[in-house]
C-alpha cells in the first residue's frame, strides 16, 4: 500500500468520525491542515537538533604512532625464586623485537611499584605509557608461582591478571606466555614468543637439527649427523618433524615425532629426495623428487603413500609450500631461464608465474594469514629477504645481509625468520614484516642455517 | 543629542561646582593678601630719621623688614630727610632751650609709643593673616585632596566598569557564538595533530574504517571522562587503539579567547580515518 493510499484513508477516518461529509474540499482542507503540522513538527525537531549540529567536529586522517610505550617492572621474587634470568628482562626482549612495543626505561623511577595499590598513574602518563606490567614471582612447593598484572595506565583499569605454577625449568617460558598475552591485548593478534624454531648447526663436521624457543634459547638436539641435514619443516600440529638427510649418502626425507623421537622415511626414490612441506591439514607433503630425470614437484601422503607427481616440466622446479588454504603449491622454477616463482593447484596443472621484479626470487613461504609471500631475492648481487603483499603484489625487501636466506614467518604472520652470515658464520635473525624492527637472536656457536618457525602450537617440552 | 546624568553623576557635577566656586574665592583672598603686602614696602625708607640717638635709654630699633602701614607716617624732626645721619656732636650742633626739649621728648615718647603700637598692631594683624593663610592652605589641601580621591574613585569606577562591559561583552558575543574562526582552527589544528600522532594506524583494518568519537574538554584542556565511541570500526582492536590514541594526546593547548575556548570546551565530535 502506498503511502497516498494510507493518508487518504486515515483522513476519510478521520472526517467520517468527526461525522463529516466525505468530500474533496474536506480532503483539501485536511491535507492542508496535515501538512502544516507535519512542517511544522519538522521545524520544531530541527530546532531542537540544532545543539547536537552546533558542537564542533575535527577529522583526523591517519595515524603517524607505531608503536604501544609500555613499561614492564621487574617482578617481586621471593624465597628462592630468583634465577639467573630476570622474568621482566624476557617479556621485555619479546616484545621489543615484535616491533609493536616501545619499552619504557624506568631505570630513572626512584620507586617502581609491585602491585596495582603502589601505582602512581601520574608518574606513568608523564612518560606516556600506556601499559604497565607488574608482578611476584614466589616459591610454591618445588614450582614457581608467577602472578602478573597488566595496567591500563590511561584508564588506569586492569587489562590483565594472569597467574602461572610452572616447574622452575620453565622459567623463560612463562615469561614468553606472559609476554604473549600482553601482545594480543593490545593488538589483537595472537603473540609468537612461546613458539619454537627448528634450525641445522653444523660444528666442525658434525650437523644438529635442534629445537628452541623462539629466541634461541633451551635448544634441544632432534637428530645429528655427520652427513648433512637440510630443509626441516613443521607439521601444522607441531607434533612432527619433517627433513632431509644425507646420511645414507643421498638426500632421503624423514618425518620424525617430536613426542617419541620415532622417525620413518618418506621419500626414498631414485634419485634426490628433498625440500619437504606439510599440506595444511597435516595429511601430505609437498617433495622434490628428481625420480623421473630433472627435479619436479611431487605430493606425498605424510606415511609415504601416494605419490603423485604436480609439475611435468623440463626445467627444474624446487622448493614447493602450499598455500595456506592447500589449494595451491608454490615453488621455485627456471622454466623461464631464470628462477622465479610460479603456482600450480594442488592437484596438478599448469603452473602461473608469481613474481616478475627482478632477475632472482626463490624459495617461497607463506604467511600463515595468507596475505603475505616471502622469498630470497637477488637484489643487486645481495641475496635478501623480500615479502610479497599478495593482495596488493608490492614487494619490499626487508633484510640487510648479502648471503641470507630460508625465510620463514611466525605463527601470528607478523615477523620473519632467516638465516644470515655474520663474519663467515651463519647466524639467525628476524624481522618484522613492516621491516621496522630487525633483531639478531642470540648464537649458541656454530654455523647454523635452515631456520623454520614452528605452528601456535607448540610440541612438548 | 541630550545627555541624560544618572543621579549620581549629578551629585558628583555638584560638588566639583561648589568645589570650583570655593577655589575661586580663595584665588582672590589671595591676590588681596597679596597686593597688601606689596604695598608695605613702598616707603620704609621714611622712617630712617635718627632724630632720636639723643636719647640715651631707648634706641629707635632698626625699621622693620616688614611691610609697615604707611599712614601715618612720624613727623620728621628736620626737614631734611637725610639718609645719612649726621656726626655725634649734639652740643655743637644745636642747643635748643630746655622747654622745647622737654616737649620734644615727650611727643618722641608719644611717636614712639604710637609707632610700637602700631608695629604691635601690624604684627598681630600679620600674624593673625598668617594663622588665617595656614587655615585657608590646610583647607585649600584638604579640598585638594578631596578631589584627588575623587578623582582616584572616579577612575577606578571607570576601569571596574570598562572590565564590567568587556565581561559582559565577552559573555554576550560567547552567548552568540561570536568567535574568531581563526583561532578556534588554530587550536582544533593543534588538537588534530598530536592526537594523529599517537594513533596506532597499524592496528586498524586496511578497509579503513570510518570511527566517530565523541569528547568533552574542559577549560584546561583535559577531557572530562572517557571518549564515547559513537560508531566503531567493526574491529574492538582498533577501537581501542583509538580510544588510547585520544587519551595519550591529552591535555590540549586552548585557547585564551573565552569565546574560542568555551566553543572547545562543548562536545567535539573526533572522525577519524585511521589507514588515511
Amino acid at each position: 500500500m502506498t503511502l497516498n493510499k494510507l493518508f487518504v484513508i486515515i483522513l476519510v477516518y478521520k472526517q467520517t468520525k468527526m461525522n463529516k461529509t466525505v468530500t474533496m474540499q474536506n480532503l483539501k482542507n485536511g491535507l492542508i491542515h496535515f501538512l502544516s503540522h507535519t512542517i511544522g513538527a519538522g521545524v520544531l525537531l530541527w530546532m531542537f537538533a540544532l545543539p547536537a549540529q552546533a558542537a564542533l567536529e575535527l577529522e583526523i586522517s591517519g595515524g603517524s604512532a607505531i608503536q604501544i610505550p609500555i613499561a614492564i617492572l621487574p617482578m617481586a621474587e621471593s624465597g628462592s625464586a630468583q634465577s639467573g634470568s630476570r622474568l621482566h628482562d624476557i617479556i621485555s626482549n619479546d616484545l621489543r623485537g615484535s616491533g609493536m612495543f616501545r619499552i619504557i626505561n624506568t631505570s630513572g623511577m626512584p620507586a617502581l611499584p609491585t602491585n596495582a595499590a603502589q601505582i602512581k598513574y601520574t608518574d606513568w602518563t608523564a612518560l606516556k605509557a600506556q601499559g604497565l606490567s607488574l608482578g611476584e614471582v614466589q616459591q610454591a612447593g618445588g614450582n614457581l608461582k608467577v602472578s602478573v598484572q597488566v595496567m591500563d595506565v590511561l584508564r588506569q583499569t586492569a587489562l590483565l591478571q594472569l597467574t602461572y605454577t610452572v616447574s622452575p625449568s620453565q622459567y623463560r617460558h612463562v615469561a614468553h606466555l606472559i609476554a604473549d598475552q600482553i601482545y594480543e591485548k593490545f593488538t589483537g593478534q595472537p603473540g609468537a614468543f612461546s613458539t619454537r624454531i627448528a634450525y641445522v648447526t653444523k660444528v666442525g663436521k658434525r650437523f644438529t637439527l635442534q629445537i628452541a624457543d623462539y629466541d634461541g634459547f633451551n635448544a634441544q638436539t632432534l637428530v645429528s649427523s655427520n652427513e648433512p641435514i637440510i630443509s626441516p619443516s613443521w607439521s601444522p600440529d607441531g607434533s612432527k618433524m619433517a627433513y632431509v638427510s644425507f646420511e645414507k649418502k643421498k638426500p632421503i626425507v624423514f618425518v620424525q615425532s617430536l613426542y617419541t623421537g620415532e622417525r620413518k622415511i618418506v621419500a626414498n626414490f631414485k634419485g634426490n629426495n628433498s625440500a619437504p612441506a606439510w599440506s595444511p591439514d597435516g595429511s601430505k607433503l609437498a617433495v622434490v623428487l628428481t625420480y623421473g630425470a630433472n627435479s619436479q614437484i611431487y605430493t606425498i601422503s605424510a606415511d609415504g603413500s601416494n605419490l603423485q607427481q604436480v609439475t611435468k616440466s623440463s626445467a627444474i622446479d624446487t622448493s614447493p609450500a602450499f598455500s595456506p588454504d592447500g589449494q595451491w603449491i608454490y615453488f621455485t622454477s627456471d622454466r623461464g631461464g631464470r628462477p622465479q616463482v610460479y603456482k600450480v593447484s594442488a592437484s596438478g596443472g599448469s603452473a602461473s608465474r608469481v613474481t616478475f621484479e627482478g632477475s632472482y626470487n626463490d624459495g617461497p613461504r607463506f604467511s600463515p594469514d595468507g596475505k603475505y609471500l616471502t622469498y630470497i631475492r637477488n637484489d643487486g648481487g645481495a641475496f635478501k629477504v623480500a615479502v610479497q603483499d599478495l593482495g596488493s603484489g608490492d614487494v619490499k625487501v626487508l633484510s640487510t645481509g648479502s648471503q641470507d636466506e630460508s625465510p620463514s614467518f611466525a605463527p601470528n604472520s607478523r615477523t620473519i625468520m632467516y638465516a644470515t652470515r655474520v663474519g663467515g658464520k651463519g647466524t639467525l635473525a628476524t624481522v618484522t614484516v613492516d621491516g621496522l624492527v630487525r633483531q639478531r637472536l642470540s648464537e649458541a656457536g656454530g654455523d647454523i642455517r635452515e631456520p623454520a618457525w614452528g605452528p601456535a602450537q607448540a610440541a612438548p617440552k | 543629542m541630550k545627555i541624560v546624568l544618572s543621579p549620581q553623576d549629578q551629585v558628583i557635577r555638584k560638588r566639583a561646582a561648589m568645589l570650583s566656586v570655593l577655589m575661586h574665592v580663595l584665588l582672590f583672598l589671595g591676590m588681596i593678601f597679596m597686593v597688601d603686602w606689596k604695598a608695605v614696602h613702598v616707603s620704609p625708607s621714611v622712617m630712617e630719621a635718627t632724630l632720636w640717638d639723643s636719647l640715651p635709654s631707648k634706641q629707635p630699633s632698626k625699621p622693620a623688614t616688614k611691610p609697615v602701614e604707611p599712614t601715618p607716617p612720624p613727623p620728621p624732626p628736620e626737614p631734611k630727610p637725610e639718609p645719612k645721619p649726621p656726626e655725634p656732636k649734639p652740643p655743637e650742633k644745636v642747643a635748643p632751650p630746655e622747654p622745647q626739649v622737654k616737649q620734644a621728648e615727650q611727643e618722641a615718647e608719644i611717636a614712639l609709643k604710637k609707632r610700637e603700637d602700631e608695629k604691635k598692631r601690624l604684627l598681630d594683624e600679620e600674624k593673625k593673616k598668617e594663622l588665617e593663610q595656614k587655615k585657608q592652605e590646610e583647607k585649600l589641601k584638604k579640598i585638594q585632596e578631596a578631589l584627588r580621591k575623587q578623582e582616584e574613585e572616579d577612575k577606578l569606577k571607570k576601569i571596574q566598569d570598562a572590565m564590567r562591559q568587556q565581561d559582559m561583552d565577552a559573555q554576550q558575543s560567547a552567548a552568540a557564538g561570536a568567535v574568531d574562526p581563526s583561532v578556534l582552527n588554530y587550536y582544533m589544528g593543534l588538537m588534530s595533530r598530536k592526537i594523529r600522532s599517537t594513533v596506532n594506524s597499524g592496528l586498524c583494518p586496511v578497509t579503513n574504517p570510518e570511527l566517530l568519537v565523541d569528547i568533552q574538554m574542559t577549560n584546561s584542556g583535559d577531557i572530562s571522562g572517557m571518549p564515547k565511541l559513537v560508531k566503531g570500526s567493526g574491529d574492538a582492536v582498533c577501537d581501542d587503539a583509538v580510544i588510547r590514541a585520544i587519551l595519550a594526546a591529552k591535555p590540549f593547548d586552548m585557547p585564551d579567547d573565552p569565546a574560542a575556548r568555551k566553543k572547545m570546551v562543548d562536545q567535539i565530535r573526533l572522525k577519524f580515518r585511521p589507514r588515511s
